[in-house]
């Protein structure tokens, strides 16, 4: 039975450093929560928190009905899948997946079936007896998921669940991943800090930094509202002024483009703005040179230096290719597509 | 503390006691004036020191044993450093091969090599000048100490990325021995300095070896010892002085070794590779 | 010294002046796969092996340089030295057990240190462990002796009669534990750090307590190794002489393969054969050893296999 899992005012510190600062988040029954960060913004930890793993110093966490805050990580509803596999060396595929049922006692009969649905489930039923040194990375993390989801939890934790795999079998586990996680139905949290993987693979994504959540949204609503400069920043190629903020409270870019500026800056402020949305133009714009073009398959990335500044374009390839290094363009961006911060 | 915290640490200090009594009483024997069947003794006093030191028949039995550690540690350097080099570099059968070796002096106890050797060398008339001779036990010391040369300089070699400093030296321009005297050598301080303590340890305080070959002939310290020991008429405070001079001077290695070694652990366990640390 | 890359076996590049090569091609391979080496196998390996040879050649030794089983005979009819082996074998099982069950607990404590006192346990126990035969049995001697410190501490503080003769096997037992306590402890403590932490988080969120961790992940896992190293202490109390030489001397009544070996080399005991019978038990401690060695390879590489590739 899938369920909520509410964290409240969670706090956790090691000596001097905060590790997670008055956390609190809330994730609906079935949903897979990202939490995205770079390293040492406190995903992990929270992580941790909710397995159990690592007590909090204040705060509270419940899964369901249960206030888990005081219970040790054995007693609690969950499963957990590991950056490392954490496969147990002396036992095989098929041991290590009924692990968590033969701890609990389950009848021989009940095991064995489950331990075949779940090895089903991750189609790798003909490898049940093998050992995990004879297995690759991203099998061994599959029979790190089939151990986990083994005894129904109510949670499903992943922490950084691709990042010791190779980058060709990574996209693939993440889809992987995704497929099984809504097919079993199971709450799930994931810990990244690779952004397009938060993406690609969540129903939300909580992004955080220095033991703070800044902000909870979909996919989309994070790509393309960032509602906090880091976010904006630390999410999708970006591109990132800092402009003078004009007396009239307007932050202008040359021709290039002019939105108002936020309450909270003085003086300078941070705009910024994606690749994909900067349009080259001949006359028009900021007058720039194209300084680049690396072709990247479907799309081509541009670097200019426009007004002291490098800025980089994505364009379709076939308009890409009029461009040449030297060449001088002008360059403008949608003000509905700029966002300004506090610099 | 935790509770688990605090039982470690009374295990380990129950350990420790366990292991301090013989040296403590070691200590107290050496320094006793009078020891008359009451727990300590009736008076201290470092007469026993000054009077064990200086005798002659002592002394050269230091010097001896001094001088045959030395030189073991001398030649099993000499010996093992440009093969496991090469090892390294060529040839890994090399290392395969050394690994298997160090393993032999489990299976050969010392008594037995140094009979063997005695009895080899007295076999043909070449060798039989030799069949007594403190060179003989060097090598025996040799054959028998090597390990402890050997595993903390190819943990050393394996931790310095030996291949690939070579290969750069290599690339450079400069021959195998200059690379080994100028590139590889300095990386593996810390591990030469801890297999060189450890060899001239076991070799110091080896006395199967020279008792076997020798006979009583060449007296080193570990024999002086046991003849000491044995003798009904001899002091036991002067025994007991040795003794504890080659605790404090084994002590003195172990701080050594500890200050250069830096808690990595040493391989003893031969085949074991930790790959990860912990 | 010039750098040249092996070549394989075969026909040479350029072919001698005259008369058939006697194939230079692999004599060079050879010298140069091997050249740097050859000091260290001579010494070590080649005396190593030419000793063991030439102690098997000799336990067979009849009187007129022929082949005989004399000796073997011998070693195996005599009381005292069938006594010998046994309470050999029996002294060098107990030492390994105990510390097979006490010295794995020690060593998984110290592994959990942090690095500073890891270091400092290290340094003690190498100390301990280097102790050499003759020290080890005086301050034994001066512990556990007739007026030993302990025996007259426990007598005088506490009116308690110590039974335990240090000259009788128990003595030895204790001796022997003294110092190979801490051997074994070196030798398995790296083993410690083969169990990764995940695996006890794991276990842990897959709703296991400690025991059930241990005794389904981590003694599973680590017992090939405490194995190893019972087999390896065995085989190191086997061999021990100068222990037991410098505490019993040239007395027969707890005698030792290796003390007994010792009477033939030394005293008169034995008749005309006593180097041919010392030969004999040298080989048959070479055999014994020998056999604990290949157990103990095997027992580690099954396991290090397992846990080869998992990162």
């Amino acid at each position: 039975m899938p369920s909520a899992v509410r964290i409240e005012s969670a706090g956790k510190s090691y000596g001097a450093t905060v590790a997670l600062d008055d956390v609190s988040l809330q994730i609906e029954p079935g949903q897979m929560v990202a939490l995205l960060g770079p390293s040492g913004c406190g995903k992990t930890s929270l992580l941790r928190s909710i397995a159990g793993l690592s007590p909090l110093d204040s705060g509270t966490v419940r899964i369901g009905d249960v206030d888990v805050t005081h219970l040790p990580a054995r007693h609690r509803p969950i499963g957990m899948v590991f950056q490392h596999y954490a496969l147990f060396p002396n036992m095989s595929v098929a041991e290590n997946i009924s692990f968590p049922l033969a701890i609990r006692r389950e009848r021989r009969a009940a095991r064995d079936a489950r331990v075949e649905e779940l090895l089903a489930l991750i189609g790798m039923s003909e490898l049940a007896d093998r050992y995990p040194n004879q297995l690759s990375g991203g099998q061994q993390q599959r029979v790190a998921l089939a151990r986990a989801l083994a005894p129904e939890p109510d949670v499903l934790l992943l922490d950084e669940p691709l990042a010791a795999l190779d980058a060709a079998i990574r996209n693939d586990l993440r889809d992987e991943i995704r497929r099984i996680q809504h097919r079993v139905g199971t709450t799930a949290v994931f810990v990244t800090h690779d952004q397009s993987e938060a993406m690609a693979v969540a129903d939300r994504v909580a992004v955080m930094d220095r033991g703070r959540i800044l902000e909870v949204a979909a996919p989309a609503e994070i790509y393309e509202r960032p509602t906090s400069r880091f976010t904006a920043t630390f999410v999708g190629s970006r591109n990132a002024l800092e402009l003078p903020v004009d007396a009239d409270r307007v932050v202008r870019w040359g021709q290039a483009f002019e939105v108002p500026a936020p309450t909270a800056a003085n003086g300078k402020a941070l705009a910024v703005f994606r690749p994909e949305d900067v349009r080259i133009t001949g006359r028009d714009g900021l007058p720039g040179t194209v300084d680049v073009v690396l072709f990247l398959g479907a799309t081509s990335r541009i670097y200019l230096t426009v007004d002291g500044h490098t800025v980089h374009a994505d364009l379709p390839s076939r308009a890409a290719a009029e461009y040449r290094p030297g060449q001088h363009v002008g360059v403008t961006v949608a003000a509905d597509d700029v966002r300004v911060f506090a610099s | 503390m935790t509770s688990r915290g605090i039982s470690r640490s009374t295990l380990l200090a129950l350990w420790g006691v366990f292991l301090a009594l013989p040296v403590a009483a070691t200590m107290l024997y050496s320094v006793a004036t009078v020891w008359r069947g009451r727990a300590l003794p009736d008076g201290f006093t470092v007469h026993w020191w000054v009077q064990t030191l200086s005798e002659p028949r002592v002394v050269a039995a230091l010097l001896r044993s001094t001088w045959l550690a030395t030189l073991t540690v001398l030649i099993v350097a000499a010996v093992v450093l440009p093969a496991l080099y090469w090892g390294y570099i060529r040839n890994p059968r090399i290392r395969t091969t050394m690994q298997v070796c160090a393993l032999l002096p489990f299976a050969l106890p010392f008594v037995v090599l140094a009979y063997g050797i005695k009895r080899l060398a007295g076999a043909t008339e070449v060798t039989q000048p030799w069949e007594a001779s403190p060179l003989l036990v060097v090598l025996g010391h040799v054959a028998l100490a090597f390990p402890f040369f050997l595993w903390p300089v190819d943990g050393a070699m394996a931790a310095a990325g030996v291949r690939n400093l070579s290969e750069a030296a290599e690339t450079s321009g400069a021959s195998p021995l200059s690379t080994l005297f100028r590139v590889v050598i300095p990386n593996i301080r810390t591990g030469i300095l801890t297999g060189a303590i450890l060899t001239f340890a076991t070799s110091f305080g080896e006395y199967s070896i020279a008792r076997v070959i020798t006979g009583s002939s060449f007296e080193t310290l570990p024999v002086w010892q046991v003849a000491a020991l044995q003798d009904n008429r001899g002091n036991p405070n002067g025994v007991a002085v040795m003794a504890m001079f080659t605790f404090v001077l084994m002590f003195v290695v172990s701080v050594l070794i500890a200050r250069t070694g830096r808690g990595e652990p040493v391989r003893l366990l031969p085949g074991i590779n930790t790959t990860q640390k912990r | 010294m010039t750098v040249t890359t092996p070549t394989a076996p075969g026909p040479a590049v350029t072919p001698p002046a005259a008369g058939p090569p006697p194939r230079p091609g692999s004599l060079r391979t050879f010298l140069t796969q091997w050249g740097p080496a050859i000091p260290f196998l001579v010494t070590a390996g080649g005396l190593l092996v030419a000793a063991a040879l030439w102690l098997i050649r000799t336990s067979f030794a009849g009187p007129d340089g022929g082949w005989t089983l004399q000796a073997w005979q011998d070693i195996f009819t005599q009381r005292i030295t069938r006594d010998a082996m046994v309470r050999s074998l029996g002294l060098s099982a107990i030492v390994a057990t105990f510390c097979l069950v006490v010295g794995s607990v020690l060593a998984y404590l110290i592994s959990g240190l942090a690095r500073r006192g890891r270091a400092g346990a290290q340094a003690l126990l190498n100390v301990a462990a280097n102790f050499g035969g003759a020290s080890l049995a005086i301050a034994m001697v001066s512990t556990l002796g007739a007026v030993g410190f302990v025996r007259l501490l426990l007598e005088n503080w506490f009116g308690y009669q110590l039974g335990l003769d240090l000259y009788s096997v128990w003595g030895l037992v204790v001796t022997y534990i003294y110092f190979i306590l801490p051997l074994y402890v070196l030798l398995v403590l790296p083993a410690m750090s083969v169990l990764r932490p995940e695996w006890w988080e794991a276990v842990q969120t897959a709703g296991g307590t400690r025991w059930q961790y241990w005794r389904r992940v981590g003694l599973p896992v680590l017992f090939p190794f405490l194995l190893s190293g019972w087999v390896l202490t065995f085989a190191w109390s086997l061999g021990q002489f100068s222990v037991p030489y410098a505490l019993l001397g040239d007395t027969t009544t707890t005698s030792l393969i290796t003390t007994r070996l010792g009477n033939f080399l030394f005293s008169a005991t034995g008749g005309t054969n006593r180097f041919e019978r010392a030969a004999a038990l040298a080989v048959l401690l070479m055999v014994i050893s020998a056999l604990a060695l290949v157990a103990y390879r095997r027992i580690a590489a099954r396991m290090l296999a397992r846990l080869e590739g998992l990162r």
